[in-house]
């Protein structure tokens, strides 16, 4: 029988009464959740709000968790950006004026670089900005999926488990987000300033 | 600005993430010599997987950290179900629900007397004697009042094993739960 990971023991104790615990689970979590919905949504103030909720929602429905808790947690904060997301579609709250220049600086604003080279942390901080507006370009399902594949690092099956999806639908979204957003970096140029700093990092 | 085929960019993306057999890698890798687009595609691919693995962590400005007034809100009520007090005597009070629900329809049932069931289905209330006046209207109606009455319920027999089935699964159910709970937490100590 296998040993009861460090979040087992933690969601034990949080159901025992301990609400320390459970508070534990949230500092060792809150930057991926916080990060998965700042890059969902593209708004500081929605993501943390949306994180605050899911964190809420995990709590009331902890006594119903089943296996992992990263994966269920993941698939909550998920489920709640989809709908948030939806529900702007539905009745927009943000103005028309708001220019895509604001939500750069939003971005920007959450992004701290530690590069001590200048020019180098200007180009980086640049791409990292393109990155996350073109994040937002690609449809929710295919950016939920890119993100937690390629910045969160997790595997097809956990990604599967998170999105409710199949693996072969997981492979799909991929494929189509990794394939736009290829499509925006070719047309932004963006490729010839990673080839340069890929060049200045190597000795 | 090359275009690549979604069925090639999928390839590539295969091979990229490590998915595809040596004898398919080795077809693929002699096509990115004949089409550059191909490898240049590749190459990009690779880039932008590393570029967003590169991406710095974003931080939330305040602490998501839950106080004690909204947990104690969130709880719904499968948290009376696995939290003390009421979690540690769940078993228990499973027990003790699925002895009442057999005493209750198993032995209580059978214990009503022959009028309070026809009573129960329908008919007049009227005490049955040989001297009572027989209408042959009235009992007709009785009759045809009592049948649907008598068909909604179900059979009386099924209910005690309704009942022991119901409180059995509710013990065992609970009791599985409090014992997952108990021996993750004796291992944590």
């Amino acid at each position: 029988m296998t040993a009861p990971s460090e979040d087992q023991i933690l969601v034990s104790a949080a159901l025992a009464g301990d609400s320390d615990s459970f508070n534990q689970l949230v500092e060792r979590y809150q930057n991926r959740v916080y990060g998965l919905c700042f890059r969902m949504l593209g708004d500081a103030d929605a993501a943390a709000d949306v994180a605050q909720d899911s964190f809420i929602s995990a709590y009331r429905h902890l006594p119903s968790l089943r296996g992992e808790f990263r994966p269920w947690l993941m698939r909550i904060v998920a489920n709640a950006c989809r709908d948030v997301l939806r529900s702007n579609k539905r009745h927009p709250s943000v103005s028309l004026d708001t220019s895509a220049r604001e939500e750069e600086d939003s971005l920007a604003l959450q992004i701290a670089d530690t590069n001590p080279n200048p020019e180098e942390h200007l180009m980086r901080a640049e791409l990292h900005r393109t990155i996350s507006v073109a994040l937002l370009q690609i449809p929710p399902d295919q950016r939920t999926v890119v993100i937690l594949s390629d910045i969160e690092g997790m595997s097809y099956d956990e990604i599967a488990i998170v999105t409710g999806a199949n693996i072969g639908t997981v492979k799909s979204r991929l494929n189509r987000a990794r394939a736009r957003l290829r499509e925006i970096f070719v047309a932004a140029e963006l490729f010839p300033t990673v080839r340069r700093l890929i060049a200045n990092d190597e000795p | 600005m090359s275009t690549i085929s979604l069925s090639d960019m999928s390839l590539i993306q295969a091979l990229a993430d490590n998915e595809l057999s040596a004898e398919q890698s080795a077809s693929l890798r002699d096509r990115f010599v004949r089409e550059p687009d191909l490898a240049d595609a590749f190459t990009e691919l690779v880039m932008l997987r590393e570029l967003m693995n590169d991406m710095p962590v974003v931080r939330p400005a305040r602490s998501l950290r839950l106080d004690r007034q909204t947990m104690q809100q969130a709880r719904g009520w499968r948290w009376l179900l696995v939290s003390p007090p009421g979690g540690q005597f769940m078993p228990a009070l499973g027990l003790v629900a699925c002895l009442c629900m057999a005493l209750l329809f198993g032995f209580g049932y059978d214990q009503v007397s022959a009028p309070d069931q026809i009573r129960l289905k329908g008919a007049v209330s009227a005490p049955l004697s040989a001297e009572a006046p027989v209408d042959p209207a009235a009992a007709t109606n009785a009759t045809a009042d009592s049948v649907p009455l008598a068909a909604s319920q179900p059979e009386p027999s099924m209910l005690p094993l309704l009942g022991v089935t119901i409180g059995l699964v509710g013990t065992a159910g609970s009791a599985r739960w409090w014992l997952r709970l108990r021996k993750i937490q004796r291992r944590s100590v």
